[in-house]
């Protein structure tokens, strides 16, 4: 029996905006509430949710889907099941063990996340935590979630509000930047420039955030950690990315050499079993064809 | 179970919100043992809504049993929560990936409608509680329960996607024994401290309870649990 935990260390590098309403036209992050000595105090954070979305789906459905040599060839299903876990599509569930195994066989990424068969749900195995700011507010539960050999002394713990600032852009009205390209007379005299604004976690801020793992293999394991390297070199969280927010700088805490072993092996099972993944791929997802006169 | 069973308090304390109702001490254990515990490659029970419910009893749990109204009922008591500092919503939500468009087939790009059928986009909401710890009174064996709960990372709904996560466990010896019923304070009568079989067993001066058609043991999700009970109020 084991639970594997992955804790990573995040650095905004950018304003990150992970919002979760508007007030007006304003976007609002989302804030938590902690305890604290003076009460409840609202405190950003990054959900489980996006960061299980945008630090492993994505990623590593993506590079699936390219290894496998699917891109160009897929339909809503198959694209739906490997960025969004799927739906149950057709109307009869089924239980098929053999199916089930071939697939936590062929697909460690897929055993890790579980997902939904045209026909039947799968669980998964991974469980992604909320991002924790590095803040005053926070500080408790901070030193209790890191490892033991890991410590806070010495780190100073700044109050929650200092890590929120705000930000406001403005769309420019191309009928006054390039007014050349239109026709004469085509240009109005009313403008239609657009100011939006926001809140957004500042850059400097820092989040411990992570994933538990139940009973994973090394292949299981490598596929996680594929992913999350992925991300890291090129992935975002929150919105506004377009416009630079929402980059990260992480590091996996714990020094584990078998971290770089597992993701070769993953990256040597993918390539060996990448034709039968695609066929069993193709199998699983064959679109019946209605019934004439039914 | 070898040991002597031990009256215990079981307390897990949380540090992420907590979605959903906490689970009954019983339910959570068996799922842990579902899950944990392989014979081979695959887990030992398999417990789904498309099988018959497991014979009750069947699952080993390091919980004392016994017999009312003629099933078998775990000696727990529904989860306990202390006071809720903070009770917001959050949203789960979904749409089709449509910036990975450029991976479908020439002939798959086409409409979608996301206001039905299963390409709908959704924002549910999602009640989450803010609580510090949960606590259940128990009778069973403190070592057993130990070594199950630490393979129990995170309680009530959503757990892959943060929600319920658990710091630690707590397993204390000398609890009252208030596993099924406890004594009010006042005097008042007898108060129900988990769901159990309607029957005549139950005691006279019975309080704090609603009879309900529902299930007093585990999978208490599953039809063939569904009876006639009391449960807490």
């Amino acid at each position: 029996m084991s639970i594997t935990n992955v804790y990573c260390y995040s650095e905004a590098l950018s304003p990150i905006t992970h919002m979760s309403r508007s007030e007006g036209n304003e976007s609002l992050i989302a804030v938590e509430p902690v305890k604290t000595e003076d009460g409840i105090a609202w405190v950003p954070y990054l959900s489980g949710n996006a960061l299980r979305h945008r630090c492993v789906r994505m990623p590593g459905g993506r590079y699936l889907v390219e290894r496998l040599r699917l891109a160009g060839k897929l339909s809503l299903e198959q694209l739906n099941f490997f960025f969004h876990g799927g739906n149950l599509t057709e109307s009869t569930g089924r239980e098929n063990t053999a199916r089930i195994v071939e697939m936590y066989r062929l697909f460690p990424f897929l055993r890790l996340l579980g997902g939904c068969l045209p026909d039947q749900v799968l669980s998964g195995s991974l469980h992604a935590w909320r991002g924790t700011l590095f803040c005053r507010e926070n500080a408790t539960v901070i030193k209790a979630l890191l490892p033991e050999e890991w410590t806070t002394d010495g780190v100073r713990f700044h109050p929650a509000q200092s890590f929120i600032s705000a930000y406001q852009y403005t769309r420019s009205d191309a009928e006054k930047t390039t007014p050349d390209l239109l026709p004469k007379g085509a240009v109005k005299t009313q403008s239609n420039l657009m100011i939006f604004s926001g809140q957004a976690v500042m850059r400097g801020a820092a989040f411990l955030h992570g994933f538990a793992v139940l009973h994973p293999s090394p292949l299981e394991l490598g596929a996680l950690l594929h992913s999350l390297l992925l991300w890291a070199a090129h992935g975002t969280i929150g919105g506004q990315a377009a416009r630079g927010h929402g980059k990260l700088k992480t590091y996996l805490l714990g020094d584990d050499p078998a971290r770089a072993d597992a993701v070769l092996a993953y990256l040597d099972h993918v390539e060996a079993n990448a034709d039968q993944a695609r066929e069993w791929f193709q199998d699983t997802f064959v679109r019946k064809t209605p019934k004439k006169g039914a | 179970m070898t040991e002597s069973p031990d009256s215990l308090k079981v307390t897990a304390y949380l540090v992420s919100p907590l979605a959903g109702p906490a689970p009954i001490l019983d339910s959570l254990l068996e799922w842990a043992m579902c899950v944990h515990v392989h014979g081979g490659n695959e887990t030992r029970w398999k417990v789904d809504r498309r099988f018959p419910a497991p014979d009750i009893a069947t699952i080993p749990i390091p919980l004392v049993r016994e017999r009312i109204g003629g099933w078998s009922v775990a000696c727990c008591s529904s989860p306990i929560l202390p006071a809720i500092y903070a009770s917001t919503v959050e949203h789960i939500t979904k749409r089709i990936a449509v910036e990975h468009s450029d991976l479908l087939a020439p002939e798959e790009r086409r409409q979608v409608n996301t206001t039905g059928f299963w390409t709908k986009s959704y924002r549910l909401p999602l009640d989450v509680r803010r609580v510090e710890k949960v606590v259940w009174f128990a009778r069973g064996n403190r070592k057993g329960l130990v070594d199950l709960l630490k393979q129990v990372h995170a309680i009530g709904q959503r757990p892959a996607k943060g929600y319920g996560r658990v710091l630690r466990w707590e397993v204390d010896k000398g609890a009252p024994d208030a596993w099924w019923f406890a004594e009010d304070d006042a005097g008042a009568g007898t108060v129900l401290m988990r769901p159990l079989p309607k029957c005549a067993e139950l005691p006279r001066d019975l309080i704090g309870f609603r009879e309900y058609y529902g299930a007093c043991c585990p999978p208490y999700w599953h039809p063939d649990r569904y009876g006639d009970i009391v449960e807490p109020v």
